[in-house]
């Protein structure tokens, strides 16, 4: 067994390469159900989101006309844990690519 | 029923209103506790003591079970599959603990008088929310339900199911005017 000095070489580590969603844009998606309350759509965006009660009415509308709006905006980590909290609200919500 | 304004408000409710209230819970709950979180605590998962029973990631069999828990994803089977695995269990534990928080505010056998503070504001309006979604799948009530139920003959069967729906939404605006 010899006791060389040890070297220390070089060991370059793989490059890794990220699919980085994080940094790319998703947005959560509530959809139109004939059941929800507009009364109480536009109350859980206030409450989750903290938008003001006319931009929260305005997404409520946009989701009661046109069948759905994308109410929150940012990485996938972040969508999904909106459209769990929105879910856990009785909404009907989803994620998607921006 | 009768909700008191003020800060908090007063939900009121006499023994058959909390009655049926309990009842629909019961349901509720029983529901979204047999599916998909069967699959870990069946095999006996030691995991699943500590951390809960896993989601099978199977897909909803029951209508009132998928609209629930809708998947996560529209267009991505996969992403939609791992979100069953691993997202759709929060969105349960949060539905199961306001059912359960509801269950234990109407489960006297007095008339209920119920201060509304806001976590059980949002416990409630979800509570509400999610037997009226159950029920409106089960009667497959749709926008129209009003001029429906308007129309409906007195010896309809779906009559009762749609007068409950009809007290629920009642019970529910009136809560949201008292806080908003």
């Amino acid at each position: 067994v010899s006791s060389a000095t040890p070297t220390i070489e070089r060991v370059n580590l793989p490059e890794t390469v990220d699919e980085v969603d994080v940094d790319r844009p998703w947005v959560t998606v509530v959809w139109n159900d004939p059941v929800n309350l507009m009364t109480y759509v536009t109350w859980v965006f206030q409450k989750l989101f903290g938008y003001s009660k006319s931009k929260a009415r305005a997404l409520m509308m946009q989701v009661h006309t046109e069948g759905r709006a994308a109410v929150s905006h940012g990485s996938r980590e972040q969508m999904e844990r909106d459209v769990a909290r929105l879910q856990a609200a009785g909404l009907w919500a989803t994620l998607q690519r921006d | 029923v009768r909700i008191r304004r003020g800060r908090p408000p007063r939900l009121e409710l006499d023994i058959a209103e909390a009655g049926l209230v309990h009842t629909l819970a019961t349901q509720v709950l029983a529901l979204l506790s047999d599916e998909g979180a069967d699959g870990a605590a069946a095999a006996g998962d030691p995991l699943a003591d500590i951390v809960g029973p896993l989601d099978s990631g199977a897909p909803a069999s029951d209508p009132v079970v998928a609209r629930l828990l809708p998947d996560a994803y529209r267009d991505d089977e996969e992403a939609a599959a791992d979100w069953r695995r691993l997202g759709r269990g929060d969105v349960r534990a949060v539905k199961t603990g306001a059912l359960a928080q509801v269950l234990a505010d109407v489960g006297g056998e007095a008339p209920l008088r119920l201060s509304l503070d806001d976590e059980r504001v949002t416990a409630w309006l979800a509570v509400l929310t999610d037997i009226r979604l159950a029920l409106s799948t089960r009667l497959g009530i749709a926008e129209e339900w009003v001029d429906e139920l308007t129309g409906m003959a007195p010896d309809d069967p779906r009559r009762t199911g749609y007068e409950i729906y009809d007290w629920l939404s009642m019970v529910q605006e009136s809560i949201l005017r008292a806080v908003g």
